[in-house]
C-alpha cells in the first residue's frame, strides 16, 4: 500500500501530540514522543500507519509513565523552586488553563483503562474500525465503550469539580 | 419492537455506522426515525456526547511546533543502535512525501543530511570510545563539539523502548517485513559512500585521523555495521578490555537474591551540597561517567518538564550491557550548588522495562562535581556499588 506520508504528517501528527498529552500531559514530552512514533513509522511502512502511529504512542507513553514512576521513587530528589518559570501568557489565565486541565485529568484518570483509551483515540480523529483494532474489540462494541466512556467521563468531571469547590 | 442500545446510537451520533454492515446501520437509522422512546435516548446521549467533547477540549495541548517532515525523515535514515531504511525505501517515501504536496525537497540538502545523521551516530560511538579510553587514562581524541551536538540531538529517540514497544505489536507480528528490518541493519550499496563522506565532515574537527578523506568507520576503529556504534567490539579495541572483565566480574559474581522490601526499608540516605558548574542545558558531552568496557547500548538526552529554569535541568542516560543478558542505566543529573539531593541506594520490582530478567530494579546515586551520578539496573546492592565505583572511576 502506498502510503501518502505528507498527508498524514499534517494530519495525522496534531491529532497524535493531542492524544499524547492527555497521557503525558507535557505538551514538549507529547510533541517528541509523537515525532519519535512518526519516524518509527517511517522506518517499518506499516500497513495502516495511522492505526499504528497511535497504538505504538500509546505504548510508548504507558512505558514512559512506568519508567517515570520508578525513578521517582528511586530518586528524591528536592530541587529548590526559586529560579525561574516564568508562565507564558497571562498568569491568572495560565492558572485557570492549568487548573482546567488539571480537573480534567483527574476525571479522565477515574475511567477505565479501555474506556479512556477508547475516548482519546475517538477525540484523535480514529474510526470506529480503527479504534477497535487498537482494543481488540469487535467494531460493534465501539459505541458502547465510548457510550460508557461518555458518562463516566462526564460524572468524573462533575465530582472532580464540586471537589475543587469544597476545598476552596 | 427491539429498541437499540446506546452503543448503537452513539455509532449513529458518531457517523460512525458505516462500520456496520448495511442491514444493521439501516436498522439503526430507520429505528430512531420511528421510535419515540429511542428519539429520547438519542436527544440524551447527544447532549453527554457534546459534554464530554467540551470537557475532553478543556485539556486540548494548545499549538506545537512541529519539525518539518523533512527532518523526521531524515531522522528515519539514522543509524543508531538499529536498523535503517534503504535508498529505495528513503526514495519511496520521499517520493509520497512528495505527492502529499509538502515543501520540496532539494536532494543536495537530503545527501546533507544523511550525511549529518551518519556522522551522529559515528559520533555518539566515538564520544563512548572517548570516555572509556579517559577511563583506561589512554590517549583520546577529542570530539569536536559540532559533532557532539548532532549525536545529543540524534540520541534523544528513545530506541531501545520504541523498539519494545513495536515489537508487541500485532501488525509487526503479522507484516511482512521490509528488506530493511528482515535483515537488519545495512545500507545499500549508494549509502555508505555517503557515510564515508560524513565521516570526513564529521571528523574535521579533530577527531581521529587528520586525512580522514574517504575514511571508513572500519578505518576510525569503528564497526561499519550501523548498529555497532557503541558496541564491545569497537570498546574493546580502544584497550578497555581490563575493566570490561572487572565489570564482567561483578556480574559474574552472580545476584544473591535480595530482599526489595528490607533494602527499600533501610536506604543508606545521604544528604550532599553540590556545586554550581554545571548549570547550564545538558548534552551528551556533559555525562562525566560510563562503566568502562562495556558496551553502549543507547544514549539519552531528557528534558525535564517545569525544571527550576528554561534550558536548565534534564539528564543523559546512558544504557549499558553487562554481558549477561542484563542491562544497566547510567543517569547524570546536573544540579546546582543550592539543590540539595538525597541518595543513597533503594531497590525495588519494576516491571517497567520489559524483560524477565529486568525485573528487580536498583538504584544507588552519588553526588559528583556538578550533579548526580545515578546508576540503576537488575543488581544487587554491592554490584551497584562497585559498577558505580569503576563507573566514576574510583581504583
Amino acid at each position: 500500500m502506498v502510503v501518502d506520508w505528507g498527508e498524514l504528517y499534517r494530519t495525522a501528527l496534531p491529532d497524535l501530540v493531542r492524544f499524547l498529552h492527555r497521557k503525558v500531559w507535557d505538551k514538549e514530552r507529547a510533541r517528541d514522543l509523537a515525532q519519535d512514533t512518526f519516524v518509527r513509522a517511517l522506518r517499518e511502512n506499516p500497513d495502516n500507519p495511522r492505526a499504528w502511529l497511535f497504538t505504538v504512542a500509546s505504548n510508548l507513553a504507558r512505558d514512559e509513565a512506568r519508567t517515570a514512576i520508578r525513578r521517582k521513587r528511586h530518586l528524591t530528589l528536592m530541587k529548590t523552586e526559586t529560579e525561574g518559570h516564568v508562565p507564558i501568557g497571562d498568569p491568572s489565565e495560565e492558572l485557570e488553563r492549568g487548573e482546567r486541565e488539571a480537573v480534567v485529568r483527574r476525571a479522565l484518570e477515574a475511567l477505565g483503562e479501555r474506556d479512556r483509551e477508547a475516548l482519546l483515540l475517538w477525540d484523535a480523529g480514529l474510526d470506529y474500525k480503527e479504534i477497535a483494532g487498537a482494543l481488540e474489540i469487535s467494531t460493534r462494541s465501539v459505541g458502547t465503550t465510548l457510550a460508557r466512556a461518555r458518562e463516566r467521563l462526564v460524572k468524573a468531571h462533575r465530582r472532580q469539580e464540586e471537589d475543587d469547590v469544597a476545598h476552596r | 419492537m427491539s429498541h437499540i442500545d446506546r452503543g448503537d446510537v452513539h455509532a449513529y451520533l458518531d457517523g460512525a455506522l458505516g462500520a456496520y454492515t448495511e442491514e444493521a446501520a439501516r436498522h439503526v437509522r430507520e429505528h430512531l426515525d420511528t421510535c419515540g422512546e429511542c428519539g429520547l435516548l438519542l436527544q440524551r446521549e447527544k447532549r453527554l456526547r457534546e459534554e464530554a467533547s467540551v470537557i475532553l477540549a478543556a485539556s486540548a495541548a494548545g499549538p506545537v511546533q512541529l519539525d518539518p517532515l523533512e527532518e523526521l525523515l531524515a531522522r528515519a535514515v539514522t543509524t543508531v543502535g538499529r536498523t535503517a531504511l534503504t535508498e529505495g525505501e528513503v526514495g519511496s517515501r520521499r517520493a509520497n512525501v512528495r505527492t502529499g504536496k509538502v515543501r520540496p525537497i532539494i536532494s543536495r540538502m537530503y545527501s546533507l543530511r544523511w550525511a549529518a545523521t551518519v556522522v551522529v551516530s559515528l559520533g555518539a560511538g566515538w564520544i563512548a570510545r572517548d570516555l572509556s579510553r579517559s577511563r583506561e587514562d589512554s590517549v583520546g581524541g577529542v570530539v569536536g563539539e559540532g559533532v557532539v551536538t548532532q549525536a545529543a540531538r540524534s540520541s534523544v529517540e528513545p530506541e531501545d523502548t520504541q523498539r519494545d514497544n513495536a515489537g508487541r505489536l500485532p501488525e509487526q507480528e503479522t507484516a511482512p517485513q521490509s528488506p530493511a528490518t528482515a535483515g537488519g541493519a545495512r545500507v545499500d550499496s549508494e549509502t555508505p559512500r555517503e557515510t564515508a563522506d560524513a565521516v570526513t565532515v564529521g571528523l574535521a574537527g579533530g577527531v581521529g585521523p587528520s586525512d580522514s578523506r574517504g575514511a571508513t568507520p572500519e578505518a576510525l576503529g569503528l564497526d561499519s555495521d550501523p548498529r555497532a556504534t557503541g558496541d564491545d567490539r569497537g570498546l574493546d579495541r580502544v584497550g578497555a578490555a581490563p575493566a570490561r572483565e572487572r565489570a564482567l566480574e561483578v556480574a559474574a559474581r552472580g545476584v544473591a537474591p535480595t530482599d526489595a522490601n528490607a533494602a527499600a526499608a533501610a536506604p543508606r540516605a545521604e544528604i550532599s551540597s553540590l556545586s554550581d558548574e554545571l548549570r547550564s542545558p545538558i548534552t551528551v558531552s556533559s555525562m562525566p561517567f560510563l562503566v568502562p568496557g562495556l558496551p553502549v547500548r543507547d544514549v539519552r538526552l531528557e528534558s525535564e518538564a517545569g525544571g527550576p529554569a528554561p534550558g536548565v535541568g534534564g539528564s543523559v542516560t546512558v544504557t549499558q550491557e553487562l554481558g549477561d543478558g542484563r542491562q544497566i542505566e547510567l543517569r547524570f543529573v546536573p544540579l546546582a550548588e543550592s539543590d540539595a539531593f538525597v541518595g543513597g541506594a533503594f531497590q525495588e520490582w519494576s516491571d517497567s522495562r520489559g524483560g524477565a530478567h529486568q525485573v528487580g530494579w536498583a538504584t544507588t546515586a552519588r553526588g559528583v562535581p556538578g550533579g548526580v551520578a545515578v546508576l540503576s539496573g537488575p543488581l544487587t546492592e554491592p554490584e551497584l556499588a562497585e559498577l558505580l565505583a569503576l563507573a566514576l572511576g574510583v581504583r
